[in-house]
């Protein structure tokens, strides 16, 4: 039963290494939790959005607030991170009524599977918005 | 002067609260304390419904300076820090599966009086707080202390309550790492595994770097190894207490000057004359994992040196915030001084002196 807290606005480094290892970009996301998770005053707008996702167990779309990591390993075998995120919601190129409810609302409810609630959008249209950073491609996998 | 922005941090979303983790406050404040913040960010952690705090948090893309930080702590004056063992209700309490707790690449910084959890290990590398990176700075100041650190069980190549690694050996004179004031346990290799699982309680490599780590005051049981300096000669190491552990003390050098009154149940401590080694300790429930001192114990209480003036890192208070005696007082070795607070006639005739010549 999951929530996605979406960082809504980048922050920068001015160390290139620094800014892409570290610093949350508009679009990744951050944390997850449950459906009956309420949020904080400051996890909203204009710092964050939050894609309600009912129904959804937090564990199969915690893949999303995984880092992208190096291709090889260090001498020592390990994979260091290479971007803060993995993924990002590509939020500019969503549709204008989709950022419009986002900015006043701060949240968009995602339809997954046989829910029957009120929704915003299906995921079916939400994840040719989740990008892969790594292989540069938008996200086809069902929940 | 930069001024203190708190902000607080509740998983129950209490009232007031502006972030329900510590990685959503980590992603949230991101940012350059240096220029028109001329700030000290400062994540306040409460707990006000019971709820663990469940997201690991990594500290990194900041900018930073020695007078413009990052906090992360409880606030003592609240109700929401441990008591110096780990607690569920209303505790703060940082609790992670099959991961690293607290990853930080970032130099003035301070984590104070959390409680820290790993509960499953499913893979190597899997550290409470940890810095394993490339490129350590020059200078800068960790402060590390008041936390209650807890692992677990495990079959994988460094499982560690604190691990600091300087990958590229980068790391200056002038970064200092200090480390005190902690409760540290469970930190263990699988029975039969060899030391070299490195499953340790406080382990600080600066490798051919020339970083500085303290480690004064802390409590370290039930791991492979206790407390670790694998660069060599990089660790200043006074007045811990190391228990049941395979490897009490390790240095793959030698311990800075200064180092000593450090005491173990083990047979080996970091050589100096003033260590206490095969101590029996008497702790208030070592089995439930309180390791407080009791009136009774022969092994660390008394025996410590007093650090209130130490050139490096002065400090007067125990893992409890409860004040050490002031600079005439012997101190106690480990993470808890046994309660000065009591009146005269309740301690023992030596602790009864101390009283009344500090107060």
């Amino acid at each position: 039963m999951a929530q996605i807290l979406v960082k809504a606005i980048d922050a920068t480094h001015a160390d290139p290494v620094k800014d892409r290892r570290g610093c949350y970009k508009r679009g990744m996301p951050v944390v997850v939790m449950p459906d009956t998770h309420t949020w904080g005053l400051d996890e909203r707008p204009p710092k964050f959005v939050v894609l309600k996702l009912p129904g959804v167990p937090v564990e199969k779309v915690k893949k999303y607030i995984e880092p992208e990591r190096e291709d090889t390993a260090d001498a020592d075998g390990r994979y260091q991170v290479f971007r803060r995120r993995l993924w990002k919601f590509r939020l500019d190129d969503m549709p204008t009524a989709a950022l419009r409810k986002l900015r006043d609302n701060g949240e968009l409810i995602i339809k997954v599977g046989d829910y029957a609630d009120k929704y915003d959008y299906t995921w079916t249209q939400v994840r040719s918005y989740l990008r892969n950073l790594k292989t540069n491609t938008d996200e086809k996998a069902s929940l | 002067m930069a001024t203190e922005v708190i902000k607080i941090v509740d998983p129950d979303n209490g009232s007031g609260t502006n972030y329900t983790s510590l990685s959503a406050w980590e992603a949230g404040e991101q940012g350059d304390l240096t220029g028109a913040r001329d700030e000290i960010a400062v994540a306040k952690c409460r707990c006000t419904g019971g709820t663990a705090d469940t997201t690991a948090v990594t500290i990194e893309g900041w900018t930073t300076s020695a007078t413009q930080y990052i906090k992360i702590w409880t606030d003592p004056s609240e109700s929401y820090r441990h008591n110096g063992t780990y607690q569920t209700g209303n505790k703060y309490r940082l609790e992670v599966s099959n991961s690293t707790a607290i990853d930080f690449n970032e130099y003035h910084l301070r984590i104070i009086g959390l409680q820290i959890r790993i509960t499953s290990v499913n893979a190597h590398d899997q550290v409470c707080i940890r810095n394993w990176n490339t490129g350590w700075p020059s200078s800068g100041a960790i402060y590390i202390s008041h936390n209650v650190i807890r692992g677990t069980n495990s079959q994988y190549v460094y499982h560690e309550g604190i691990g600091l690694w300087d990958q590229s050996s980068t790391g200056g004179s002038s970064l200092k790492f200090f480390i005190y004031n902690n409760t540290v346990y469970g930190f263990t290799p699988v029975a039969g595994a060899p030391w070299k699982l490195w499953a340790s309680g406080i382990d600080f490599d600066a490798n051919s770097g020339s970083s500085l780590a303290y480690m004064y005051n802390n409590t370290v049981a039930y791991c492979g190894n206790g407390c670790m300096d694998c660069g060599g000669s990089h660790v200043k190491i006074i007045n811990n207490i190391a228990y049941q552990c395979d490897v009490p003390f390790f240095t793959n050098g030698s311990w800075l000057s200064g180092t000593g009154y450090n005491a173990t149940d083990g047979s080996t401590a970091t050589g100096q004359s003033s260590d206490r080694t095969s101590q029996t300790f008497s702790f208030v429930d070592a089995d439930n994992r309180d390791f407080h001192l009791q009136s009774t114990d022969t092994g660390a209480k008394g025996y410590g040196t007093n650090l209130s003036s130490d050139s490096d890192l002065p400090f007067s208070d125990d893992i409890d915030g409860q004040d050490r005696g002031g600079s005439g007082a012997q101190w106690d070795i480990g993470a808890d001084e046994l309660n000065s607070s009591l009146p005269p006639q309740l301690l023992t005739p030596q602790r009864s002196i101390q009283h009344l010549l500090v107060r």
